[in-house]
């Protein structure tokens, strides 16, 4: 019994472990003024913006825009009948652009490319793929992990604006056509009003975690598979399972000592 | 100074690489490899024999630097110890030798032209057009340039080794270290991967490879390397082996004769 406890927290410990020290291997690399092989790494950080940011668009933008919707009508239904019109502005803020915009797109991003990482570097383990990237001199860490670390944190802040934008913006159009009456420029100025340079800070530090997290943790599960082709698809959903835990936690903690 | 350091070690050539009592082992299961001691001169041909997981892939990768040892060292021209380097000592001494293996390591998302010019993308300034140069030539000597838009999965197992080769031969190493190249292929491969590899002896390349074929070892080797149950049972010339006593290395001539 006390030893499986003991097993269980030194593999929590080694799994922490591995995913501060692959973040911190990212972070270092950002300021590497390395130059060699900077021009391939940049083309592979471009095209992880186009399969986890642009291809991401479409559903992104289409459960934004039904999520915009839904809660507008909502506020604007209920917020008159207990004398808080005054609040409206506050709470599309506080609720879609602090919590929902940054949690939901997470998670969207989560289903989407966490798991192509985690069974894209899983297949590559499988394959020698990473013990031939270093016997031809090239550091698997720096031309896959930092790549797809980057490009997850720059396509999540730019999802989550995309997700603002769709969910306040389509939503207001979307709640106008189904007869909700407010001027444009009434529900704008209620918006920018509310919002707070505070705000901002707290979005794009949540995507910046969030985005970092959902990486790290996809890479470290994809190490995981070693040389094992059965363990592709278990890898897959550990990073599923774990990148949820890691962003909801993240989110509460950074919720928290924003309002404290 | 430390980059200093660095330039000089690997300006030289791999003129020596020294096994001192390497140990090596997989998680906590026992030994694969235990106090392996041997030296490798420049220019010479290694071919490794023993038993199907007998440590004969983890001697080569030990020999790459792609795993280090868990006891002991792999010491290379008696300065760059492959436990203690740096990554970035490693990268470079990773760039001064090329692994072929046993399934190719091509990456599967590139197609084969993409993957021969990796090293060179990555590794140079060169353009395009002087990339192309290099490659082109290596393409038509080992007759692929018809698969330099296929993706490996669209590939033969020789299809694919052959592309491998190409990317050792790409780097221009001084060390080629063969993992099992004849698994798997046709008398038409084996061949012409035969060939591939007598010219490289002829250029005077350190040459390691994993094999089976006892035949091949007796034609091409300076010394033979055996390995069983772990340690090093032999590692001399290919005539003393034929002297030699040992019950497992008499079961590996007489499946010769057979």
């Amino acid at each position: 019994m006390i030893r499986s406890i003991g097993r269980s927290v030194i593999n929590f410990f080694s799994y922490i472990g591995g995913v501060t020290s692959l973040f911190a291997f990212s972070i270092k690399e950002i300021f590497n003024r390395q130059k060699e092989g900077r021009r391939l790494i940049n083309q592979i950080i471009t095209k992880q913006i186009f399969f986890t940011g642009y291809l991401a668009l479409n559903s992104i933008g289409i459960i934004a825009l039904s999520l915009g919707l839904i809660t507008i009508i909502q506020i604007f239904g209920i917020a008159p009948k207990i004398g808080a019109e005054d609040m409206i502005g506050k709470i599309l803020v506080a609720t879609i652009i602090r919590e929902i915009g940054p949690l939901l797109t997470a998670i969207i991003l989560i289903g989407r490319s966490g798991t192509a990482i985690a069974t894209e570097i899983g297949n590559m383990m499988v394959s020698d793929e990473f013990d031939a990237l270093e016997s031809i001199g090239i550091d698997p860490l720096r031309f896959i992990v930092y790549p797809r670390l980057i490009g997850m944190i720059i396509s999540l802040t730019v999802l989550i604006l995309y997700f603002d934008v769709m969910a306040l913006l389509g939503g207001f159009l979307a709640a106008r056509l189904i007869g909700v009456s407010i001027p444009f420029s009434t529900y704008s100025n209620t918006l920018f009003s509310a919002m707070s340079f505070i705000d901002i800070v707290v979005v794009l530090f949540k995507s910046f975690t969030m985005g970092a997290a959902i990486a790290v943790i996809a890479v470290m599960h994809g190490f995981k598979v070693g040389r094992s082709p059965t363990m592709v698809p278990v890898a897959g959903t550990r990073s599923v399972v774990n990148s949820l835990l890691a962003v909801f936690l993240v989110d509460g903690i950074i919720t928290v000592f924003s309002y404290i | 100074m430390v980059l200093l350091l660095c330039l000089v070690i690997f300006d030289m050539n791999i003129e020596k690489i020294e096994f001192k009592e390497a140990c090596f082992a997989y998680g906590q299961d026992s030994e694969i490899l235990s106090n392996l001691s041997l030296t490798i001169f420049k220019g010479e041909t290694i071919v490794v024999f023993g038993k199907s997981g007998g440590g004969k892939t983890t001697f080569l990768k030990l020999t790459e630097g792609l795993i280090a040892p868990i006891d002991g060292d792999v010491i290379i021209n008696d300065k760059l110890s492959l436990k203690k380097a740096s990554k970035a000592e490693l990268m470079k001494y990773h760039s001064h030798s090329a692994f072929i293996f046993q399934d190719s390591g091509l990456l599967n998302n590139m197609n084969a032209y993409d993957n021969l010019a990796l090293f060179l993308r990555y590794s140079t300034n060169k353009k395009e057009k002087e990339i192309k140069d290099i490659i082109v030539p290596v393409m038509q000597e080992l007759s692929i340039m018809e698969h330099q838009n296929s993706l490996p999965g669209q590939l033969s197992r020789a299809e694919k080794k052959m592309i491998s080769i190409a990317r050792a031969m790409i780097i221009n190493p001084e060390m080629y270290i063969y993992d099992f190249p004849f698994e798997g292929l046709d008398y038409f491969y084996i061949n012409k991967i035969k060939n591939i590899i007598f010219e490289q002896k002829k250029k005077r390349r350190t040459l390691l490879i994993s094999d089976n074929h006892l035949d091949f070892a007796l034609e091409i080797a300076d010394k033979v390397l055996v390995l069983y149950e772990g340690k090093l049972l032999f590692f001399d010339s290919p005539d003393k082996l034929l002297q030699t006593e040992h019950p497992f290395i008499k079961e590996l001539l007489e499946h010769k004769r057979l």
